[in-house]
């Protein structure tokens, strides 16, 4: 399905500092605010999401500061680029667009966990969270990147492993590796569609922010996320929830499950024939999925 | 795990089923309870062969295909019930309708087998001048070599089914040098083969009788054949198959009906089965003679219609499974037995049946066992007044056990598919427990990730709502392998005794009916409906409904008959 045109599109002011976003489809039910992972990936991979407008509701998508369309600030260290920084970028946005009295949030990956970093603090606009292909805590994650990383076939976990301890790890042998774990657990579509590429590029031509937070790739979490859990505070979620994860998924069920056992109001779909971004690999019925659950939840 | 594959495409047929088919007027052919029940179907395979029925094409329709085309690997309803008129086993379940398509027969072994070593040997002498469709004929050495193929493609089964096979063990660790050494041998002068067990399995013919066991020619991939299908044995082969557009079978020129009641020769010369429609198209054209059968249930909202203008093409059958509440005997408050016969008490199985779809898609559950299956006796314990038969729920009665017990006010989660029908049973369930004094939440998981996740200790899961449909008509494939101590294994996505119900005195009564039935399966089926009882009274489960199927049928197409072990016998219909 095409990616729908946006209705607008525009900056807000954060301290000094712009968020970039769009808006699809015209002013109807609660809007949903679409959260991106990475972090630092930028919003260009969740862009199918917005086919939601079709169901009568704005789809607003934005790039967290360090992204994409957003200010970047390279010369940012680990102290800046915090979760709280976050947090309040999207306090900002909401009250910036009008939207904080009544809006659904969906996070897909580090989005999904931002996004019930906001839920467990009981914002009284939020009406309906979706928690897309995300961990509940970065120990879950790494665990099930293990996992994983362990079911590869054996002569790309030699190449991995020889180019981690020879510390060259941008050696086009690494990234060949590292290219079969990402089309295993990350998007099975081959090749890639064109907006999940475009995130590509984006990390590729800032990395500041994944590298900080995250770390150099997808099974080496050395950011300052390593030791992230919101584990303890799930109960406290009192917006209905939904949960979202793919068969082959990097964010195996083990990583979802503390949502699943601890978020009160919860659900949870699995697709079948997806990894980490259903939204692409399973587009039409990720749409009818999560609109469903939205029109539940307004 | 293994069985899940076939449940849900099970469970997902019933989903579209559900909702009000408000009329009576689809025909019938429902068993009654009774082990000799006849259905109201012609009882094909057993009668003589009519061939001014020969021919045609009969043309059927799903909205998805199943996979693998593999008969030893593949564990959907869809493809088993094709394999009935294509691949053979040693044994098979006889193909005619009613009780007596439980009855396993003899196939590619010419008698039934030798069974020496106190239980433990089993030889078959093959029937001679069968040959596959590709023209070889079938040997000794073939099925030698399917017997080792279960354990190479990792058939789903092979671990369940088939591991108390000497050298099944060793298969299972190593699948791809897997010999079953000592465990099945060939000897080709006497035309025999030998299968050897550690322990004396009473259900082994059954399980023989599955597409698992089929045999294939020796020389056939050691890995799943997916979209390549095999040679066959029966009156049908593969012509082509393309998941995404059709299947299309022909007949098996080598064919030659050896055993009327194990493998009869077809009636369609060709059977087209097309992919990829709406259900609501496949409707439209059976309604309009383009197809002669729908796969998937027909949605609600043509139910009616075809209750009423299409009566004699409706087959309503009740299928030997049940749907059914968890709960955990190892978790507050159901680790209270007074709390759980409460929930026994008060849940009003009419009104499940209600929110199933109605009378005509299933009917009120007491016992484990459905009605029909061997060892199912007719028993209420739970109904208002005591009894055999679904009257009333008895709310008063579970108020005060609920009171009894001190369990008022604890919370209860309740985790369900998210689907419509299992969302509305549990929002039911929800609402009741409220009325109870519970504090009730719903957690509505997809259906691919809800079957595991209930059976994960670690959830620590109160009260779930799910099924169980029969692998084969034994009463352990519902006793044993639901509410055994060997069923339950704490921290696994796979333990399917899902209340964690273990009773050494149960547990020693299911093995001492397990030995019963070796020798004597009349005596054994007896202790098996003791045992259900048994279990009722410690009420680890709820038992909710039996469902049925609906069988929606072109006006051209005869000859309808419905085995109770595979459904619908789709060779012996006639479209001419």
């Amino acid at each position: 399905m095409a990616i729908p045109e946006p209705l607008h599109t525009g900056t807000v002011d954060f301290d000094g500092r712009s968020t970039w976003y769009r808006i699809t489809g015209e002013p109807g039910r609660t809007p949903l605010v679409v959260l991106h992972g990475g972090p630092g990936a930028g919003h260009n991979y969740t862009l199918s999401i917005a086919g939601i407008a079709e169901q009568g509701r704005q789809v607003v998508h934005y790039d967290q500061l360090g992204t994409g369309l957003s200010t970047h600030l390279p010369d940012e260290g680990a102290d800046f680029w915090t979760v709280q920084l976050f947090l309040d970028e999207l306090d900002n946005l909401l009250k910036e667009l009008g939207i904080a009295d009544a809006y659904h949030l969906l996070g897909q990956s580090w989005g999904g966990m931002l996004a019930a970093e906001h839920a467990v603090r009981r914002p009284a606009g939020l009406r309906g969270l979706v928690i897309a292909n995300s961990p509940a805590s970065m120990e879950l994650w790494l665990a099930a990147a293990a996992e994983l990383r362990g079911q590869l076939p054996p002569e790309v976990q030699r190449t991995l492993l020889a180019h981690e301890a020879a510390g060259t790890t941008d050696h086009p042998d690494y990234l060949a590796a590292e290219q079969v774990f990402n089309e295993r657990h990350v998007c099975r579509l081959n090749p890639n569609p064109p907006e999940v590429q475009a995130t590509w590029e984006n990390i590729a031509a800032d990395p500041t922010v994944y590298h900080t937070m995250n770390g150099p790739n997808e099974f080496h979490v050395v950011g300052t996320l390593k030791d992230w859990s919101v584990i303890d505070r799930l109960h406290l979620v009192e917006a209905p929830t939904l949960l979202v994860s793919g068969r082959y998924d990097e964010a195996t069920p083990e990583t979802l499950r503390p949502f699943a056992d601890h978020i009160p109001d919860v659900r949870w779909h699995m697709f079948e024939r997806s990894s980490h971004m259903p939204h692409v690999e399973e587009e039409e019925l990720y749409l009818r999925v999560v609109g469903t659950f939205l029109d539940s939840t307004d | 795990m293994s069985r899940s594959t076939r449940r849900s495409a099970f469970a997902a047929a019933t989903v579209a089923l559900a909702l009000a088919l408000t009329t009576a007027a689809c025909s019938s052919s429902d068993d009654s309870s009774s082990a000799d029940a006849t259905t109201s179907s012609s009882a094909a395979g057993s009668t003589a062969f009519l061939p001014q029925h020969k021919g045609g094409t009969l043309k059927l329709v799903a909205h998805a295909a199943a996979g693998s085309f593999d008969p030893q690997v593949n564990y959907t309803l869809q493809y088993w019930q094709l394999y009935q008129s294509m691949y053979d086993g040693l044994l098979s379940f006889k193909k005619v309708g009613g009780q007596s398509s439980f009855t396993v027969v003899p196939d590619l072994a010419a008698a039934m087998p030798k069974v020496t070593n106190g239980g433990k040997t089993y030889t078959f002498t093959l029937r001679k001048g069968i040959t596959f469709s590709n023209g070889k004929a079938l040997t000794t050495d073939d099925v030698v070599a399917s017997f080792q193929r279960i354990f190479k493609v990792s058939s789903p089964t092979a671990g369940t089914f088939y591991n108390g096979i000497i050298g099944a063990t060793a298969c299972l660790k190593t699948p791809a040098s897997c010999t079953l050494k000592g465990g099945v041998t060939g000897d080709a002068k006497a035309n025999t083969v030998t299968v050897n067990l550690t322990a004396p399995d009473s259900e082994f013919p059954y399980k023989l009788a599955v597409p698992h066991a089929s045999i294939v020619p020796k020389d056939s991939p050691t890995k799943d054949a997916g979209t390549k299908p095999l040679p066959t044995t029966g009156p049908y082969m593969a012509a082509s198959y393309d998941p995404n557009r059709e299947l299309k079978l022909v007949r098996n020129p080598h064919f030659k009906e050896w055993s009327r009641e194990a493998e009869p020769q077809g009636y369609p010369d060709q059977i087209d089965y097309t992919f990829g429609q709406t259900v609501e198209s496949e409707v439209t054209a059976v309604e309009n003679g383009q197809a002669d059968w729908m796969y998937d249930p027909p949605p609600a909202d043509r139910l009616n219609e075809i209750g009423t203008k299409y009566t004699s093409q409706a087959h309503v059958n009740p299928l030997t499974a049940f749907w059914y509440a968890t709960l955990n005997v190892n978790t507050a408050p159901f680790n209270n037995k007074l709390a759980r016969q409460a929930i026994n008490y008060a849940v009003d199985r009419s009104a499940v049946v209600r929110l199933y779809g109605g009378t005509n898609l299933a009917a009120p559950a007491c016992t484990i066992l459905p009605p029909g299956f061997p060892g199912h006796v007719d028993s209420c314990d739970y109904t208002k007044g005591g009894g055999t038969t679904w009257k009333a729920a008895d709310l008063a009665k579970a108020k005060a056990l609920v009171k009894q017990s001190g369990t008022a006010g604890q919370e209860v989660g309740i985790v369900v598919q998210d689907d419509d029908v299992n969302k509305s049973i549990g929002q039911y369930l929800q609402s009741l427990l409220t009325q109870l004094g519970y504090k009730a939440t719903l957690k509505p998981l997809s259906a691919n990730i809800q079957f595991t996740y209930i059976q994960n200790t670690k959830n620590k899961v109160q009260l779930a709502l799910t099924s169980w449909y029969q692998d084969y008509p034994a009463a352990s494939d519902f006793l044993n392998v639901l509410f055994s101590c060997a069923a339950f294994h704490p921290g696994s996505d796979s333990s399917i005794n899902i209340s964690g119900f273990c009773d050494k005195g149960v547990d020693a009564k299911m093995q001492t009916a397990l030995k019963t039935a070796q020798t004597d399966p009349t005596a054994a089926n007896k202790q098996w409906g003791a045992i259900d009882q048994t279990i009722m009274q410690q009420s680890p489960v709820v038992p909710l409904i039996n469902p049925k199927i609906i069988d929606f049928t072109s006006k051209r197409l005869g000859n309808y008959s419905f085995s109770k072990q595979f459904y619908m016998l789709v060779g012996q219909t006639w479209v001419k």
